[in-house]
């Protein structure tokens, strides 16, 4: 009995029921899903002439803290990663050699993110994290090239339910810090920068009128914060799971139509399939719930491997629910000073636009001006002129090519402004510091100057016709 | 069976959704907005204003009379560069320049408003390469035009037609009509002086440079034509009932995105270009300074900075009149008063900052007086501001070229 109890740990009991086998239907869906999303994905680039536009066009790429050796292949290269990375889709996909295929997926597209942090983008983000996740899930064992390979394509009937727990955690995580970010008082009290992007939309067909009214806005604003916030509940639980799918492909359908977020609609929309029961595949194919797991599963031998993969798991987690929260070790807005923006799931959150001319103080005396235009291209510095991080880079940036061109010191100073859903434009960056003796790193940014106080004005509707 | 029923619904549901939602929003927004009317606008909401309005009031009464004068400009300089280059006097030569220094004033008023046709093809929509056709600069080359003048490549203006575009517009007609003396542009290696071929033509160079000027006002006024006709016939109606008439803009936002793109020209063009490279203000790095100041032969860069500055104010405001319709009065019926306040101010200030540089033309004025210049630069400068900032931010413009790929 005593011996029955120390095995009963927490711990254990943790174990076990990460270990119970359930169907691998929903998993082998999951599967094919994101291995498709990361075709058409890689696709779009090719077709879009984007991988031309974003990744060989550019003379200059932002780089991530600890990641300046990253680069770009050639032009070439670049095309030819691409079409790689659609091939690795299809990998994933069917389950073709997936023990290499789905790493390589997975590292193939992190290396397109990590070359230019200009184009970061939250969905890319999670696509990244999924893939990581699926690289070390058993996800070939059932409906797969590789299960046919080992003499059955229907292969493994259960998988261990730490794959379908890991994957809920991890929308869950992002519904929920999506929904935390926008607990604030530009979304709440004031319904920006929502108001400003739907009054722009006053010509849709049938909603447009009501778009352009601020009170549309509001409701907007709380419906979505409450969404996000609380949908993954919904979904973890049966008897509101149908309900709150609905829901989900409307938001997602809803925030596509209005907002140019590409795939991000499709990932969610997708991937939230993973928090129906692991059979809902067959469900609706076959007409039949199927059978349901084992009552006790034992667990597999092996205890240090075991307790490795548990060790990594709570990791993963531990970091998955401390990081997005890192902005408030930092003092002030984090959409004004971007100090724990990106990785932290802060969604559609702002309209920042800003003004950005680079005053060089060369060591004659002389003082020019350096336009942005002449290092980045029109995106990129849409993209820079609201995130001080990026500002300090080019800033470096700058300095060495002037420093290259009159063989002597120099000086760096921004005139930064920027306008934060929709309040009047103001410094970003203390126009006073040179910013060659500034750098980037994951302290506080003094340099950086404080956010406005002052609250973002409530427009009027205007009509489109 | 209502559980499986419900997963059948929700993922029949998504997959329809995954085939019906197009990538881009803009896209979307054309599709549905095609049942909307089409009517003339009208105006609406409590203030009288709507977005519509706005475009059909900049069409019709800034823009569509804009590109007709610059057409009446063209064809006043295409006849008089024909009379000169049958006379080759000194009268004909001067009204000659006149009608020139008048197409570019036409001209310049337009470089501001470069929507649609006058666009460039790929990066416009509805672009026609019609600006750089009719004025290539910063793309000029005096050079490449003396040695079209030696070829006399002019002569067959169907061929002549796909040559270059900086030899056969506005700037390569400065050029031609304000030249003095027997001299080329062209360095000592190149073939015409290496190989002697300039001089044979030494004797006879004005009557070449009256032909060459006549050539390239006939394709000038041609281009003007077109870009006239445009206006007159199917593009101002799809620039109106953009997102009604998707043919170029799939939505209203499109069209209000390239006309106010087309305002950027002077923050890129009028302040950096025009007046920072001049002023040794901007520093061009690797990729070299533009040729400055913009209108080195005729010495009329004041004057063309003037009607850039013109150009912005006509399509800001909507012009003058108590029912002119600009983006000042939408940033005022959306309630963003001060930003529309601030930004007449700064346009009113580079207005006054023009006004105060007494030299006649900016090159004296960079020699006599750079301080007056800096000034209008500075004026320019926080105009600039918010533009990039306020101005799209408010009205939930896109920067241009922002609009490319996805967002969060």
């Amino acid at each position: 009995m005593n011996q029955e109890r120390q095995r009963r740990t927490p711990a254990r009991a943790l174990a076990i029921a990460l270990q119970r086998p359930l169907p691998s239907d929903a998993l082998v869906a999951f599967r094919i899903i994101l291995g498709g999303l990361l075709t058409i994905g890689a696709l779009r680039f090719l077709l879009n002439g984007w991988v031309q536009r974003f990744f060989v066009e550019p003379k200059v790429f932002f780089h991530y803290w600890g990641f300046g050796w990253v680069r770009a292949w050639s032009a070439t290269g670049m095309q030819l990663h691409f079409v790689l990375l659609a091939l690795l889709g299809l990998c994933v996909a069917g389950g073709v050699f997936y023990r290499v295929t789905a790493p390589l997926a997975f590292v193939a597209f992190t290396y397109v993110e990590l070359i230019d942090v200009s184009g970061y983008l939250n969905h890319y983000y999670l696509l990244s994290l999924l893939l990581l996740l699926a690289a070390f899930m058993p996800l070939h064992r059932a409906g797969s090239f590789d299960a046919w390979r080992a003499g059955s394509l229907r292969g493994a009937r259960y998988l261990p339910a730490w794959c379908t727990h890991l994957l809920r955690f991890q929308l869950a995580t992002v519904y929920f810090y999506a929904g935390l970010a926008k607990v604030n008082a530009d979304w709440l009290l004031h319904g920006q920068p929502l108001s400003i992007w739907l009054s722009s939309r006053a010509d849709m067909p049938i909603v447009g009128p009501l778009l352009a009214h601020h009170e549309t806005a509001m409701v907007m604003s709380w419906a979505g914060c409450i969404y996000d916030l609380t949908i993954w509940i919904w979904l973890s639980w049966a008897r509101t799971r149908a309900v709150a799918y609905a829901l989900v492909l409307g938001f997602h359908t809803a925030v596509g139509l209005l907002f140019n977020i590409g795939m991000f609609p499709f990932i969610m929309s997708l991937s939230a399939l993973i928090f129906f029961p692991p059979t809902w595949p067959r469900a609706i194919w076959r007409g039949r719930r199927g059978e349901e797991a084992p009552s006790s599963p034992s667990l597999p031998q092996g205890t240090m491997k075991r307790r490795i993969a548990l060790g990594l798991g709570a990791f993963y987690v531990a970091a998955q629910v401390l990081f997005p929260l890192r902005h408030f070790l930092y003092p002030g807005d984090v959409l004004w000073n971007e100090q724990g923006m990106r990785w932290s799931w802060k969604v559609l959150l702002r309209e920042k636009n800003g003004a950005i001319t680079y005053r060089v103080r060369r060591g004659d005396g002389s003082l020019v001006q350096v336009s942005p235009r002449q290092f980045l291209t029109d995106v990129q510095e849409r993209e820079m002129s609201g995130q001080p991080d990026l500002i300090l880079q080019l800033a470096h940036r700058i300095a060495d090519q002037q420093r290259g061109l009159t063989g002597a010191p120099v000086s760096v100073y921004v005139d930064a402004f920027a306008s934060l859903n929709g309040r009047p434009a103001q410094r970003l960056v203390d126009p006073t510091v040179d910013l060659c003796t500034v750098s980037d790193g994951l302290a506080p940014a003094s340099w950086i100057l404080p956010a406005p106080t002052t609250a973002p004005p409530h427009l009027r509707p205007v009509r489109a016709r | 069976m209502k559980h499986r029923t419900s997963l059948a619904l929700a993922f029949l549901a998504v997959i329809g959704t995954g085939y019906a939602c197009v990538e881009s929003s803009n896209e979307l927004i054309s599709t549905g907005a095609a049942t909307a009317g089409t009517g003339p606008a009208t105006t609406g909401g409590d203030d009288g204003f709507n977005r519509q309005a706005m475009l059909q009031h900049l069409a019709e009464t800034v823009i569509r009379p804009e590109t007709q004068a610059f057409a009446e400009a063209t064809k006043t300089l295409e006849n008089a560069t024909v009379a000169y280059r049958s006379s080759l006097s000194a009268a004909d030569l001067d009204a000659a320049r006149d009608a020139w220094r008048n197409a570019m004033n036409a001209w310049q008023r337009l470089e501001m408003m470069q929507i649609g046709p006058a666009g460039a093809s790929d990066s416009v929509l509805g672009g026609a390469d019609l600006r750089d056709e009719i004025y290539s600069w910063p793309l000029i080359n005096k050079c490449r035009v003396d040695q079209e003048l030696v070829e006399g490549a002019y002569q067959n203006e169907g061929t002549f037609a796909s040559e270059a575009v900086n030899v056969r517009g506005l700037d390569a007609l400065e050029y031609l009509l304000f030249q003095e003396g027997t001299q080329n542009a062209c360095a000592p290696q190149n073939d015409i002086n290496a190989q002697g071929t300039w001089s044979t033509i030494v004797a006879e160079v004005d009557q070449r440079r009256a032909d060459y000027a006549a050539a390239v006002a006939s394709i000038l006024d041609g281009h003007a034509t077109q870009l006239r006709n445009a206006w007159e016939g199917s593009f101002l109606p799809a620039y109106v009932g953009a997102g009604s008439d998707t043919s170029v803009y799939p939505s209203q936002r499109d069209a209000l995105n390239a006309t106010s793109d087309a305002l950027f020209y002077l923050e890129k063009q009028t302040k950096d270009a025009k007046l920072g490279v001049p002023l040794a203000i901007i520093d061009c790095g690797a990729a070299g300074c533009p040729d400055t100041p913009e209108s080195k032969v005729a010495l009329h860069s004041k004057q063309q900075i003037q009607q850039n500055i013109a150009g912005f104010r006509a399509l800001f405001t909507g012009g003058v009149g108590e029912d002119a319709l600009g983006f000042d009065d939408w940033l005022r019926a959306a309630g963003a008063e001060d930003v529309a306040d601030a930004m007449l101010a700064d346009l009113g200030s580079a207005e006054a900052a023009l006004l105060a540089i007494d030299e006649p033309t900016l090159t004296e004025a960079l020699a006599e007086d750079p301080a007056s210049v800096t000034a209008l630069f500075d004026a320019l400068s926080e105009l600039a501001v918010h533009l990039k900032t306020d101005f799209v931010t408010v009205l939930d413009l896109e920067l241009p070229a922002a609009v490319e790929g996805d967002n969060d």
